[in-house]
């Protein structure tokens, strides 16, 4: 990638995460001593509804 | 500026074959083509994640993944394992599988590869949909036995909607984690319209069954679309839910192709061939992404003034897409999504006690206390 793609990226990324109030938290959970991440597949890939 | 993130999670389609043909499935038109993904374009996979990504989450995904076969999984394995210990890129293995195929063989693969296993498994009602029942509560038992967790992944049609707690009471009994999702209007399921789910409907019934898990004390079972809506009520984001997908999220099918979702496996939304490019960043420049972030754009710009918005972002592309367009709001989310807001901002209101134990403690973390 050249520089000013890069560059094209990085703004992209940036304007998408500002409408959205950008956050990212990848959050895990421990309960019975199971650590559940919030980030994997069971709950995110799949319809959000 | 900020960096683009440096974890990515892909899922990834050895093959779209698969052994059954379910009434809902999304796939239907991609005719399920037998193609296995050449060990030459995993590679080249790879080598686009060098320049830039330090942690993957790899969802093995099809059609049925299974059907790539065991000597596959092996060369796989061991190639992510080879370039993993050259370059320190972290990948984490998930797989959504129907279970028909899965044996002991593939368990201890799974096991000494820490791969998250998903069953597409319906419960009580798992004929309704899909076939082999036996076979696959087979493979549940066995993986149970074996001491291996696993979840499943529960598709609740019009013919369900009304046995919900009947379905989570039965996936509490096996103690198997269930995330339940509606039937949507693609592939197969269009032919079945006798399936589909109304946005009332739909809504009507989880919210019964969301206030009877929250009061269940027996609990033994993580429900993952209830702890869902609990994060996207406080807003906290996570997976790809609430508009995180993008920049983060991509599919890969056996041919090479990314794709922005695994429900967007279509020529539409085909991005780049893994052989077009040497970053994997470049798919983000392509002319099909670029239109992406200009629909989301125009949604998001529609969801703005909502008084949800802080919690839904604006909802799911991938739905959005299906019901209609990328660029509007989709009706079945987001009337889904505002009642249940509506229904949980009453909850908190009166201080309803809860007494599921894992929504206690996501509630204590949550709101960052000792308890509640």
């Amino acid at each position: 990638m050249t520089d000013s793609e890069l560059e094209i990226l990085k703004k992209l990324f940036c304007d998408y995460e500002s409408e959205n109030n950008g956050q990212d938290s990848c959050d895990s959970f421990i309960f019975d001593n199971v650590s559940y991440c919030y980030d994997d597949y069971s709950d995110c890939h799949a319809p959000s509804i | 500026m900020k960096e683009l993130p440096k974890r990515i999670t892909v899922i990834f389609e050895p093959t779209a074959a698969c052994n059954l043909r379910c009434l809902h499935c999304y796939h239907a038109d991609t005719d399920y083509l037998p193609d296995i993904m050449p060990i030459e374009v995993l590679d080249k996979f790879l080598s686009v994640l060098k320049p830039h990504y330090n942690s993957v989450n790899i969802i093995w995904h099809g059609g049925e993944p299974l059907l790539a076969g065991y000597d596959y999984f092996v060369k796989a394995y061991d190639r992510f394992a080879d370039f993993a210990r050259e370059t320190g890129v972290k990948f984490d293995f998930y797989i959504q599988t129907n279970g028909t195929l899965l044996d002991e063989t593939y368990a201890n693969l799974f096991e000494t590869t820490d791969t998250n296993i998903s069953i597409s498994y319906d419960g009580p009602y798992n004929d309704v949909l899909r076939q082999e029942t036996d076979k696959v509560e087979e493979t549940i038992d066995m993986l149970q036995h074996r001491g291996i967790d696993l979840r499943c992944l529960s598709t609740v049609s019009a013919s369900t909607v009304h046995h919900l707690v009947k379905i989570y009471e039965f996936f509490k009994s096996k103690q198997l984690p269930v995330k339940f999702n509606p039937i949507f209007p693609d592939g197969a399921a269009l032919s079945h319209k006798e399936l589909a789910i109304s946005k009332e409907d739909w809504t009507d019934n989880f919210i019964d069954f969301f206030d009877y898990w929250l009061d269940d004390k027996a609990c033994n079972i993580r429900v993952a679309s209830c702890m869902d809506i609990i994060h996207r009520f406080f807003g906290v984001r996570n997976g790809c839910l609430n508009n995180r997908c993008l920049f983060r999220y991509l599919a890969f099918d056996a041919r090479g192709n990314f794709y922005p979702c695994g429900r967007l496996i279509k020529e539409d939304y085909r991005l780049a061939n893994v052989n077009e490019i040497d970053d994997l960043r470049e798919v983000f420049l392509s002319p099909t992404y670029l239109s992406i972030l200009d629909a989301n754009k125009a949604r998001v710009a529609k969801c703005h003034a909502c008084k949800w918005y802080d919690k839904c972002h604006s909802g799911c592309n991938a739905t959005a897409s299906l019901f209609g367009n990328m660029a509007n709001r989709n009706d079945f989310e987001c009337y889904f999504n505002k009642r249940f807001f509506d229904h949980l901002a009453d909850i908190c209101a009166q201080g309803k006690p809860i007494s599921n134990p894992y929504a206690k403690q996501l509630f204590c973390k949550i709101l960052n206390r000792d308890k509640i």
